[in-house]
């Protein structure tokens, strides 16, 4: 008989193999690349084992963009989170023009990650930048602050881009958890509890959770592997203090065209990656990822 | 323990006034019930003394002390609301006892507590279980419970009973009742079903409109209604009304149906109605009884539909004149067809009478 019971992973394969074909060959194809010298100038494609993850891992770039890209994520991915949340929160309320703001928030979430980079080396410039004309005005700062000139400030200035450009997307999907929520149940926690903070701790969170623990995941890979803002906005200098992981495996693969190395970066991204969402997941325990 | 005050309360949702000038008191340790069709703004009221709408206009009052500032959970009230609003990631027990845990209370106290209401409900078994795990009843119950376990002065019920199938509403509704003797607290009761309404309160509070229609004791107000909509509202089956004539003579003062002039009843004397004004004559389906054909203002018609109930059957008759047909309920298990000529008396003593704003002018 063709029953579904009988040949579980014959009625599956339609859908499993154009999920073979997109996903896993690549995959498969760029591991077995970073375990063979492929050189674009060289022909054949000796088998060198880790001699790749080597190379990379022995270099000074690689620990810095390492180090640029852990402290990227980890400030990029709670503050869009964080954020979004507050944001979330407030654009529930009605009030008179919610609906607009509503829409405003969503403005970031349609401009190209170029265009948004454009935008920001302009707020950030340091002689015609809004912010510093802003602290200027305020008589807070005497003379301009290079933002996107100085190692430290340049990171910082990055991540403030890059969480402007990921909040919409966060508040969108929170915005649905919290509309999920029984209005009673709300009214229930008002009457059982003054205290807005604590309603939000023991009631609102709870339920928004699993969205929460979606959207770190999600944020934390999305820092992880970023590329367009960043490279925009500052090549990934001044030297290397904005140079992320995603910046080496472009180098490797298309300026030194040695795909081998190039692949080892991009399979320690994804070791990296794999970690952090199960750290993530371990952290905060919720129904979503079987608890 | 405490009284409830309206004074002349009033709430508008933008140009919609959903209430208007509302003033009431329910005594401490009433059971008072707020009914009407939906849109009444009942549960507007319920949910402006708990304090989960702000007051337009007017005054609130719970226990003497003015709350219309006062956030919703410092004004000593506890809420049941339709959907039982549990909170979904938590415990029965920890549903329960979670006001309590919000002002501080030692764990030890709160368990008693929750123990001691479980017990009074019978829900001691699912104190681990979480809402999702619950039947609609169970859930009722467990929401009953958490406003217990506050010691309320004043407990809200916001149509606890409406997500319930039929059985289970008569069984819980009962259970309140029990609960009210038990517990004798201050409860006010917003429901759109008048069979609750006649069998939980002290004193009903018919709203429509957003403004109180009439406020009594049940049989209060189904005996002596003030006016077409009350009538009509409380009742099951409902009140037929049926649009007459009334003749002033020296014989005395009669009532005839408007269209085909057939004279249905004779009014007592001292009733104020003047020749040839229209009157509106309400008779419950329970006052109509059968009578031969020879009978003094017998009132011919036609039998359309009979439901029988077991123990009474109600009859839909189509009279001559009358668009609406006339429901006759007769108790026993009379053999009625469809299709039945029979003749039906009016009861003078048990008729209503109302003028063409829909007020009583008093009873035949």
């Amino acid at each position: 008989m063709w029953t579904i019971k009988r040949f579980p992973a014959l009625w599956l394969l339609p859908a499993l193999l154009p999920v073979a074909l997109m996903t896993l060959y690549p995959v498969a194809y760029a591991f077995w690349t970073s375990l063979h010298s492929v050189m674009l100038l060289f022909p054949g494609e000796p088998f060198v084992g880790l001699d790749n993850y080597k190379r990379v891992v022995s270099s000074n770039y690689f620990h810095d963009a390492l180090r640029n890209s852990l402290v990227f994520t980890l400030l990029a991915a709670p503050l869009v989170v964080i954020i979004g949340t507050l944001i979330a929160l407030f654009l529930q309320r009605r009030f008179f023009g919610s609906q607009v703001v509503r829409s405003i928030v969503l403005l970031p979430w349609v401009l190209p990650g170029a265009i948004s980079a454009v935008l920001w080396i302009w707020v950030f410039h340091p002689s015609f930048g809004v912010l510093n004309g802003v602290l200027r005005d305020l008589h807070l700062i005497d003379s301009s602050i290079p933002w996107l000139t100085s190692p430290r400030l340049a990171l910082v200035s990055v991540v403030i881009a890059h969480v402007w450009t990921q909040i919409p997307f966060a508040v969108v999907l929170l915005m649905a958890a919290l509309s999920g929520i029984n209005s009673e149940t709300l009214e229930a926690a008002a009457i059982d509890c003054r205290s807005a903070l604590k309603r939000f701790r023991y009631i609102v969170f709870p339920e928004i959770k699993a969205m929460i623990v979606v959207l770190i995941v999600y944020n934390a890979l999305t820092a992880f592997t970023s590329y367009d803002l960043v490279y925009a906005m500052t090549g990934g200098g001044p030297g290397t203090a904005t140079t992320l992981l995603s910046f080496q495996i472009w180098r490797e693969s298309f300026s030194m065209y040695d795909f081998g190395s190039g692949s080892a970066v991009a399979f320690i991204v994804v070791a990296i990656s794999a970690v952090l969402i199960v750290a993530i997941t371990r952290a905060l325990p919720s129904d979503l990822f079987g608890e | 323990m405490a009284s409830v005050e309206l004074k002349n309360v009033a709430k508008s949702f933008g140009r919609v006034e959903a209430v208007r000038d509302v003033s009431l008191t329910v005594e401490d340790r009433e059971l008072v019930v707020f009914v009407g069709p939906s849109g009444c703004g009942k549960s507007t009221l319920l949910r402006m003394i708990a304090g989960l709408e702000e007051i337009t206009s007017g005054e609130l009052m719970i226990g003497g002390k003015p709350m219309n500032a006062v956030a919703a959970a410092d004004r000593g009230i506890a809420m049941v609301f339709q959907s039982y609003a549990l909170y979904p990631h938590m415990t029965v027990a920890e549903n329960m006892g979670f006001a309590l845990k919000m002002l501080g209370t030692e764990k030890a106290e709160i368990d008693r507590k929750v123990a001691e209401a479980a017990g009074v409900l019978q829900i001691e078994e699912l104190l681990g279980r979480k809402p999702r795990e619950l039947s609609g009843g169970q859930r009722q119950r467990v929401a009953i419970g958490r406003a217990i376990v506050r010691q309320p002065d004043v407990f809200l019920f916001d149509e606890p009973l409406s997500n319930l199938d039929a059985g289970l509403r008569a069984q819980m509704r009962v259970e309140i009742a029990r609960l009210h003797e038990r517990l004798r607290t201050t409860m006010i009761y917003v429901t759109h079903d008048q069979v609750e309404a006649m069998t939980l309160a002290d004193r009903i509070v018919i709203l429509n409109r957003g403004r109180i229609e009439q406020q009594g004791s049940p049989l209060e107000l189904y005996e002596k209604p003030a006016n077409r909509f009350v009538a009509g509202f409380l009742g099951q089956p409902k009140m037929n009304f049926i649009p007459t004539i009334a003749g002033r003579s020296q014989a005395g003062t009669t009532l005839a149906i408007a269209v085909s002039g057939r004279t249905v009843l004779k009014l007592g004397e001292g009733v104020p109605v003047t020749d040839g004004s229209e009157i509106e004559l309400g008779v419950r389906p329970d006052t109509i009884s059968i009578a031969g054909p020879l009978a003094d203002l017998a009132v011919p018609g036609r039998i359309v539909v009979v439901e029988h109930l077991g123990g009474s059957s109600l009859l839909y008759v189509q009279v001559d004149g009358l668009d609406q047909l006339l429901t006759v309920e007769q108790r026993g298990k009379a053999d009625f067809a469809k299709g039945q000529e029979i003749n039906l008396l009016f009861d003078t003593g048990q008729s209503h009478l109302f003028d063409g704003g829909g007020s009583r002018i008093g009873s035949g």
